[in-house]
């Protein structure tokens, strides 16, 4: 059904504000596309809009304004997608996503929804297909639709979509998802992740192994907390699932939805519980809540927590083994990503998604003091990444690169302080294979040694700011051949997610009829934590392994 | 996506104006410091370029930074045109980045409108608001250097500013720099 996209003009709001930038953002109402301004205000940043129906909507848009400041100077636009599926003269974000021809980053990392359903009813989850619901549709993709899915987004210029999540609803309630997997790494995609609860994955010791053998390169393990009561969904399953990664050899990435007052206060212990895990938790991404739905004011402040909180929280909570300092933005990846462009003539994969959209470090453990050491510790980010554009802006302007290479290779050592740096690190030999030779091998051992933390922030109507929106790097392939941004397809499901799946899915009823089964069936009963006895529960339990620092010992 | 190198005319004519030096004090004691304040204007090409067309047309071309390279310092000028021993100096980058913005200020009909962001030394982000105010903050240099009198040594002293100003090649020109000394100033130490 068509929709009249309302525009309005801008409207004066207070002026006493110390505006930052201007921008356009969505009424979390009616979804009128408004001017909105992006201000400091006692040492944050807000967004503030005014719909002309709804009124003034002012919302936290980054919990410190000095870091802000410092993220915003790594601001640089991408290639964006060459081939778009949506071409379009004038930009009107959010509406015509898919990618179109505006959008200034290609995928980061490309998202298919396998299936919509899932073994859990978590209270703050958007995506799983739920009885009682109107409209509510079973999606899920054949295996022709999501070949071709793979093949749009391989499609994509200059840069072919290389990463993949496949994601849900759980995709392990699908029986065919290892034959999904081969069938993505056919395609030749290079970095297959699967975002799951691990349920599953916990109950089948096998299912581990069979998905890294298809291809699987890591699981996106759902992981709110230490307790049960910040982790209600996976608390006593969770170290089986790594237990069973381990015997897999598959790593892991912990995905921690942070809310305000939820479990904000356990960031730290979900990295000692990370960190007990070292061989097999490759990275932990916080990621903080996207309030969804309609919220009072005093709801979304009780809830709302951004980037610089998470990181605050982080460094009180770990006693300043990693501080804010230690932090940098997603596109700080980019004069890397330039200079070996600049050295091979060739377009690379380039994370440029916008500074406000996603942070991170890299933590290495101390063989003696078993403490964390954030990279910053030793290696001078800065100095290394003004030295990169510098030799980029040489390579460039016609000098040699062989003359390039050699000055790179005389002074990558003055950027690394050999006897701050962890035993068995070699990270200059690291970056010298990387950058000049293209060999990334290193660089699988370099994760092997070190733990990747990372926030990814996605938006919600109350803080949409299309200048994000269109530098997104995460996105959803879908069944009509679009490669939607995360932040539209979530944000205005009414747009995207919901009508997709109604297009491309079944009623309940229907799927019900069709497979012989019952939605509710396959809903995750407790099992395993009411079938293991208390004491193995608790030498199981996440809170248990964080405060012991001691590796669990398998089943 | 296929573009073209399109060099501006008259980038070559880029120039250091306007260069000059100013002490806190004509006289200044041995355990004395004495504060030197040093400005520079680059000008002519490229600055005359530096147009929001410009940047779109960098920008379009994925030509999206540009980093202007500065060494400014003193000098003694030993006798007549002649300068030796740099007394201080600093080399430092200005980065201007071109991006496409959504303000409505900017882009009123919501077609594509680049702008820029110009981070200083220190990493100091500005978000200019005029083209203008992104010439000033990219292109006018203002540097004070402390110097202590022991550092001069006693007598009178003769002193020159020098400044030089380098980029690299992008779609709309060749690399270049330009470089200039400024008049001189006198300065008795006791």
């Amino acid at each position: 059904m068509a929709q009249i996209i309302q525009i309005d003009r801008p409207v004066e709001t207070s002026k006493s504000k110390n505006v930052i930038r201007k921008t356009m953002s969505i009424c979390p109402e009616c979804m009128k596309i408004l001017p909105a301004d992006v201000f400091e205000r006692d040492g944050k940043v807000f967004m503030s809009k005014v719909c002309p129906t709804h009124g003034e909507v002012e919302e936290l848009y980054f919990g410190s304004y000095e870091m802000y400041t410092k993220f915003s100077t790594y601001w640089t636009d991408g290639k964006g997608a060459l081939s778009p599926n949506v071409p379009i003269d004038k930009c009107a974000c959010p509406t015509n996503c898919g990618l179109c021809s505006n959008h200034l980053s290609h995928t980061g990392l490309g998202n298919m929804i396998i299936t919509n359903r899932c073994d859990l009813t978590c209270w703050y989850c958007f995506f799983y297909v739920k009885k009682g619901l109107e409209g509510a549709y079973v999606y899920e993709p054949t295996m022709e639709q999501m070949t071709a899915m793979i093949r749009t987004l391989r499609a994509q210029r200059p840069v072919p979509g290389n990463s993949m999540q496949i994601t849900g609803g759980e995709p392990t309630l699908r029986e065919d998802l290892v034959d999904i997997v081969k069938m993505i790494k056919r395609e030749g995609i290079n970095h297959v992740q699967l975002n799951t609860n691990g349920i599953n994955i916990a109950l089948n010791t096998d299912l581990a192994l069979k998905l890294r053998e298809a291809g699987v390169s890591n699981l996106y393990l759902s992981f709110d907390g230490v307790t049960p009561k910040t982790n209600p969904k996976n608390h006593w399953e969770a170290p089986y699932t790594i237990e069973n990664c381990r015997k897999a050899h598959l790593g892991v990435v912990l995905v921690p939805t942070v809310i305000k007052s939820i479990n904000d206060h356990e960031l730290g212990d979900i990295l000692r519980f990370a960190q007990t895990n070292i061989d097999t938790v490759r990275a932990i991404s916080y990621q903080p809540v996207s309030l969804t739905g309609r919220m009072s004011k005093k709801e979304r402040e009780k809830y709302r927590i951004t980037i610089p909180d998470c990181i605050e929280r982080i460094e009180e909570q770990t006693n300043g083994e990693v501080t804010k300092d230690d932090w940098f933005p997603v596109p700080t990846c980019s004069p890397v990503t330039h200079f070996i462009e600049a050295f091979t003539k060739k377009p690379q994969y380039e994370l440029s998604i916008h500074f406000a959209c996603g942070a991170g470090t890299y933590v290495f453990e101390d063989a003696d003091t078993k403490k964390l050491v954030p990279i910053t510790k030793f290696v001078d980010i800065r100095g290394l990444l003004e030295f990169l554009e510098e030799k980029t802006e040489e390579l460039e302007s016609g000098a040699n690169r062989y003359v390039i290479a050699a000055r790179f290779l005389s002074k990558i050592n003055g950027f690394v302080n050999k006897e701050k740096q962890p035993k068995g690190l070699s990270l200059a030999k690291l970056l010298t294979s990387a950058l000049l030779k293209h060999d990334y091998s290193s660089v699988g051992q370099f994760h092997l040694n070190s733990m990747f933390l990372g926030m990814m922030h996605f938006q919600d109507k109350y803080n949409q700011d299309e200048e994000r929106l269109q530098r997104c790097d995460i996105h959803y392939v879908t069944p009509d051949m679009r490669i939607i941004p995360f932040c539209s397809f979530n944000v205005i499901p009414e747009w995207y997610r919901d009508r997709i799946q109604q297009k491309y899915g079944m009623p309940i009823e229907e799927w019900e009829k069709k497979t012989g089964e019952k939605l509710e069936q396959r809903l995750y009963r407790g099992t395993l934590r009411r079938n293991i006895a208390k004491h193995e529960m608790n030498q199981m339990a996440c809170a248990t392994q964080a405060a012991h620092i001691e590796p669990i010992t398998g089943t | 996506m296929k573009y073209v190198y399109e060099p501006v005319k008259g980038l070559e004519r880029t120039c250091i104006r306007n260069i000059s030096i100013s002490s806190s004090s004509d006289t200044v004691r041995l355990d004395e410091p004495v504060d030197f304040t040093v400005k520079l204007s680059v000008a002519g090409g490229i600055r005359d370029a530096f147009t929001s067309d410009l940047w779109e047309k960098a920008w379009d071309a994925w030509d999206k930074t540009f980093r202007m390279t500065y060494n400014i310092g003193i000098k003694k000028v030993v006798a007549g045109p002649i300068t030796k021993d740099v007394i201080k100096s600093q080399k430092f980058v200005r980065r201007a980045t071109f991006y496409w913005s959504r303000s409505p200020e900017l882009n009123p009909d919501y077609s594509k409108k680049i702008w820029v962001m110009v981070v200083l030394e220190g990493r100091e982000p500005v978000h200019p608001k005029s083209v203008d105010e992104a010439k000033t903050t990219l292109f006018d240099v203002k540097k004070t250097f402390r110097v202590m009198g022991s550092d001069l040594g006693k007598g009178k002293h003769a002193l020159k500013a020098f400044g030089k100003a380098s980029w690299g090649r992008h779609i709309f020109g060749e690399k270049g720099n330009s470089q200039s000394v400024s008049k001189e100033i006198t300065i008795t130490c006791k």
